[in-house]
């Protein structure tokens, strides 16, 4: 079978061995030096991230290790002494991993049931897979308990349960995967589009099954985009914590402890401790996933057109697909209903009178807060969908010592809990020489390089696909590395640039955890507001801000498709 | 474009104009930013950390501000929140004064050296039970620790709302009870602080395990239980009086009873902050916190003013419950070995 052949081969291209890295990376060095563009880049790059990531986080971590000024052990002491503790961090790691596999899954099914199943309402199921992700976290949490609580609408006004347990592993499993789980299919919907259809077509023209070709050629070059997704999903899983925060009942984990040793028990040193103990196993899942990745080649963008001309899945798989999409909607949709049609009835579950006068409050309350929101996600998104573009081609492309520790110290800022992260800013940014307290800029910087890292992994796992030939082609033809930049890659990774950019836009829209810390009186935002609603039971507001967040996210992204060019779908289909 | 199989090609020959799309929308954001960092120009002003209810907080500095033309920029902080926030940013502080507040809050933030005294010439209307001795902080209205019953669910278990702590350990409460996390929650603090200043510490404790088998849940925030009986996930949640009584004033169907062997109670602060740079004006707004004319705008949200002010129907006054003698200084000093008692005692076994 030579497409199985091919495949292999591509996939299995391991790089040099170990012997030659040493005078490899002297000639790094030294052709880093023939190349000032990449340079100036790289120093740029580099001392943002030292400015704005480790900073921050360097000045948490000293409250843990020096609690008052001098360095002592104590904290770390009393944290490794308690079982309850360690109990949160088992059971955080237990979270993260259940919920990284079925958001990943999930995200798979939708990314290959919309670019290979054909499976019918696509445009329908496109906007299902984004919309878990806009609207505040714990508005969704509250949608779930008044639906599934023990006195919810389904459990106990359906099925007339009244002792129905929402609370514990079981329902954070449910709410993470299905609000994550768009992380994952952005990140995979790059990818797949990306995969040359001629290797599937060929496999299939040369007599493979479809599920070998599934097997041999889609899954394994889907790879790189699986472990990222996987990943990322793992990580935003260990730092949430406003979930857990409602849903966990008896199932603590650490995110939360951590944000409750600042908040409840005004123990700066030891919630930094746990928010750094909360490090270890994302940047773990960060190192193996870099070295699997990295050993194999996943180049399949050639340059050469594509072009679907055989329906790639059985109609079962095709049907499977939809069913599993279909749910995942309705659920979606389910959870949604809750949030807009509170904020059309007076009180939900004991007034149901229709109402506009939550919108009425809403609107008087929130449209500072709106306006300032909307300046600073909207200053937030092109920067870092632009420096995650720029660190995504230095990591995969350029070659220059440091390169992994590069994009391990860019993880870092996602990887922290927001409290962690907003604590770090105000800690950094508020004395001589950089004062940024009480602007709008330190909230848009939190943004920046909190959420850079989703558009980092969008961006690397859909170069990884791109034959570097095109580029070289370019270079040697006399174009810079700036020049080749624009006018090559660039346009080749805009899904992975348009899926960072609405990503990081949605989340710089319903950031709560640091931004609580940041948020000034001129430079309030959005959730902060959303979430002060609901501490005083005011849902039916708090439904109308987050209605009022969501028809903002839908027109911004409207605007950021008109910018950055209509969404290109190069694996084009006869259809079914 | 790009319905065909050349997209590839097409795609290189648009780059230029994708890239400059997106290098002037990248310019755009740099000016917004730019704009993010001017300051505010304001002559007169102060700058506020409140943990007043937001409609709350919106009433009493647009009060504040129509009357002495000081503009009041405020923001809404937890009591935890306020505390760490203080805390961090101890070294160039940007707010003069916390409005709001668990007392408790405020006691640790002045033993964290975050506040400074101040003698308010109002001061003296306020009982000296309610304000600090030396003056860090001066309480502005209390609040009773209080059962809140969810009508319906009562009904359906078919007994009355509890009147004592020795009620809620009925059997017939079995998974019924929401009580907050003293680790996590100064508001369940202040029940154990209270428990243990009733009954002893050994009792309060086999009173706390008696407890545990009827409580369904322990929230992580003070204010959850009681909007959980609103909601009907339990039938009893442990909180503030006045939380309750905005919940009623929302329409829940709840009823608010304190528990007849005396209870305890949080008494909202306010503090000066340290190193603020508005302190003249902070002072204005102290003093003005204090008079009756404030507390006539605290009052109508169902809490309960040291100063004298017409309350809302379903807010009691705090001399009508059963106060214990609270001791808030002992609480703060013991909050640490008693929080870690109950951690390994009550909630490690659960």
């Amino acid at each position: 079978m030579t497409t199985h052949q091919t495949a292999t081969d591509t996939v299995r291209n391991s790089p040099k061995p170990r012997t030659s890295r040493a005078r490899d990376s002297i000639a790094d060095l030294k052709s880093l030096t023939r190349d000032p563009i990449l340079l100036t880049t790289l120093v740029v790059v580099l001392l943002l991230i030292f400015v704005f990531v480790l900073w921050p986080i360097w000045k948490v971590l000293w409250l843990s290790i020096a609690p008052k000024g001098k360095l002592s052990m104590e904290t770390y002491k009393y944290i490794f002494g308690q079982r309850w503790l360690a109990r949160s961090f088992t059971n955080s790691l237990r979270l993260g991993a259940i919920v990284a596999t079925t958001s990943t899954a999930l995200g798979f099914i939708f990314a290959f049931g919309l670019n290979r199943a054909n499976i019918r309402c696509q445009p329908f199921f496109r906007q299902m897979a984004l919309l878990p992700i806009i609207s505040p976290p714990f508005m969704f949490c509250l949608s779930v308990i008044l639906l599934f609580g023990r006195n919810g609408l389904i459990t106990n006004k359906i099925f007339g349960m009244s002792n129905f347990n929402v609370y514990g592993l079981g329902s954070l499993v449910l709410v993470q995967t299905l609000g994550m789980f768009p992380i994952a299919y952005m990140v995979l919907d790059g990818v797949l589009q990306a995969i040359n259809a001629d290797l599937e077509d060929s496999a299939l023209n040369l007599g493979a099954s479809r599920l070998s070709v599934f097997t041999t050629v889609t899954l394994p070059l889907a790879t790189p985009g699986l472990a990222s997704s996987w990943l990322l999903v793992f990580v935003t899983s260990l730092a949430d914590f406003a979930n857990p925060m409602v849903l966990a009942g008896k199932y603590d984990v650490l995110s939360v402890q951590a944000y409750l040793q600042f908040t409840g028990m005004y123990n700066m040193p030891r919630g930094s401790a746990l928010a750094i103990l909360l490090l270890i196993p994302a940047l773990t899942a960060f190192l193996v996933e870099r070295y699997w990745v990295s050993r194999r080649s996943y180049v399949t963008v050639t340059g050469k057109p594509s072009m679907h001309s055989i329906p790639m899945v059985s109609r079962g798989v095709s049907v499977f697909c939809e069913v599993v999409c279909w749910i995942t909607a309705i659920a979606t949709i389910l959870f949604y209903s809750v949030v807009i049609g509170g904020a059309f009835v007076k009180l939900w579950g004991i007034n149901w009178t229709p109402t506009m006068e939550h919108f009425k409050y809403a609107w008087d309350v929130g449209k500072n807060s709106i306006r300032s929101t909307v300046i600073m996600a909207g200053a937030a998104t092109p920067l870092t969908g632009f420096l995650a573009m720029v660190i995504a081609f230095l990591i995969v492309r350029k070659r220059f010592p440091g390169k992994g520790a590069l994009g391990f110290m860019a993880m870092l800022g996602y990887a922290v809990p927001g409290t962690v992260m907003g604590i770090g800013y105000i800690l950094a940014f508020n004395q001589p020489p950089i004062v940024l307290t009480g602007t709008g800029l330190i909230i848009i910087l939190c943004f920046v390089f909190r959420e850079m890292p989703v558009g980092i992994e969008a961006g690397v796992a859909s170069l990884q696909q791109i034959d570097p030939s095109i580029e070289e082609a370019s270079r040697n033809l006399g174009a810079s590395t700036g020049y080749t930049f624009r006018k090559i890659t660039l346009p080749l990774i805009k899904p992975a640039l348009f899926a960072g950019l609405s990503y990081s836009f949605v989340r710089s829209m319903t950031a709560v955890s640091a931004v609580i810390f940041l948020v000034s009186a001129r430079w309030n935002h959005l959730t902060a507001l959303t979430l002060a609603q609901t501490e005083i039971m005011r849902l039916g507001a708090a439904s109308a801000l987050s209605i009022f967040l969501i028809v903002i996210v839908m027109v911004a992204f409207a605007v950021m498709r008109l910018l950055v060019g209509k969404e290109h779908r190069p694996t084009g289909m006869i259809p079914r | 474009m790009a319905k065909t199989s050349m997209g590839l090609t097409f795609h290189i020959a648009g780059g230029r104009f994708v890239l400059k799309r997106v290098l002037s929308v990248v310019i755009l954001a740099l000016m917004l930013g730019a704009i993010a960092v001017m300051p505010a120009m304001s002559a007169e002003k102060v700058v506020v950390y409140t943990t007043l209810d937001e409609p709350l907080a919106r009433e009493v500095f647009a009060f504040f501000e129509k009357k002495t033309g000081i503009k009041v920029e405020w923001v809404r902080l937890a009591t935890g929140e306020c505390v760490a926030r203080l805390e961090a940013e101890a070294a160039n502080p940007q707010a003069s004064i916390w409005y709001g507040g668990v007392g408790l809050g405020h006691i640790e933030a002045a033993n964290k050296g975050l506040t400074i005294p101040y003698l308010s010439p109002n001061a003296k209307n306020i009982p000296p039970k309610f304000r600090d001795k030396n003056n860090y902080w001066t309480g502005i209205y209390a609040g009773g620790l209080s059962f809140a019953s969810n009508i319906d669910r009562l009904e359906k278990l078919g007994v009355e709302a509890p009147t004592s702590w020795a009620d809620l350990t009925k059997p017939v409460f079995r998974n019924e009870i929401q009580l907050a996390n003293p680790g996590t929650s100064g508001t369940a603090y202040n029940v154990i602080a209270t428990l243990v200043q009733i009954m002893g510490e050994e009792k309060a404790f086999s009173y706390l395990k008696a407890l545990d088998k009827n409580i369904a849940q322990y929230t992580k925030s003070g204010s959850a239980p009681g909007k959980n009986a609103a909601l009907g996930e339990c039938a009893v949640g442990i909180g503030y009086a006045h939380d309750q009584v905005k919940l009623i004033s929302q329409g829940y169907r709840i009823k608010i009873t304190f528990p007849s062997d005396g209870t305890g109670y949080e008494i909202a602060s306010i503090s000066l902050i340290k190193g603020g740079k508005q302190m003249e004006n902070a002072k204005k707004l102290y003093d003005w916190a204090l008079t009756s004319e404030a507390a006539k705008i605290y009052a109508t949200t169902g809490v309960v003013p040291f100063v004298k002010a017409p309350l809302l129907p379903g807010a009691i006054p705090i001399t009508e419950i059963n106060t214990i003698d609270q001791d808030d200084q002992w609480a703060a000093a013991e909050r640490e070995r008693l929080v870690d008692r109950w951690n390994n005692e009550i909630y490690s076994a659960r």
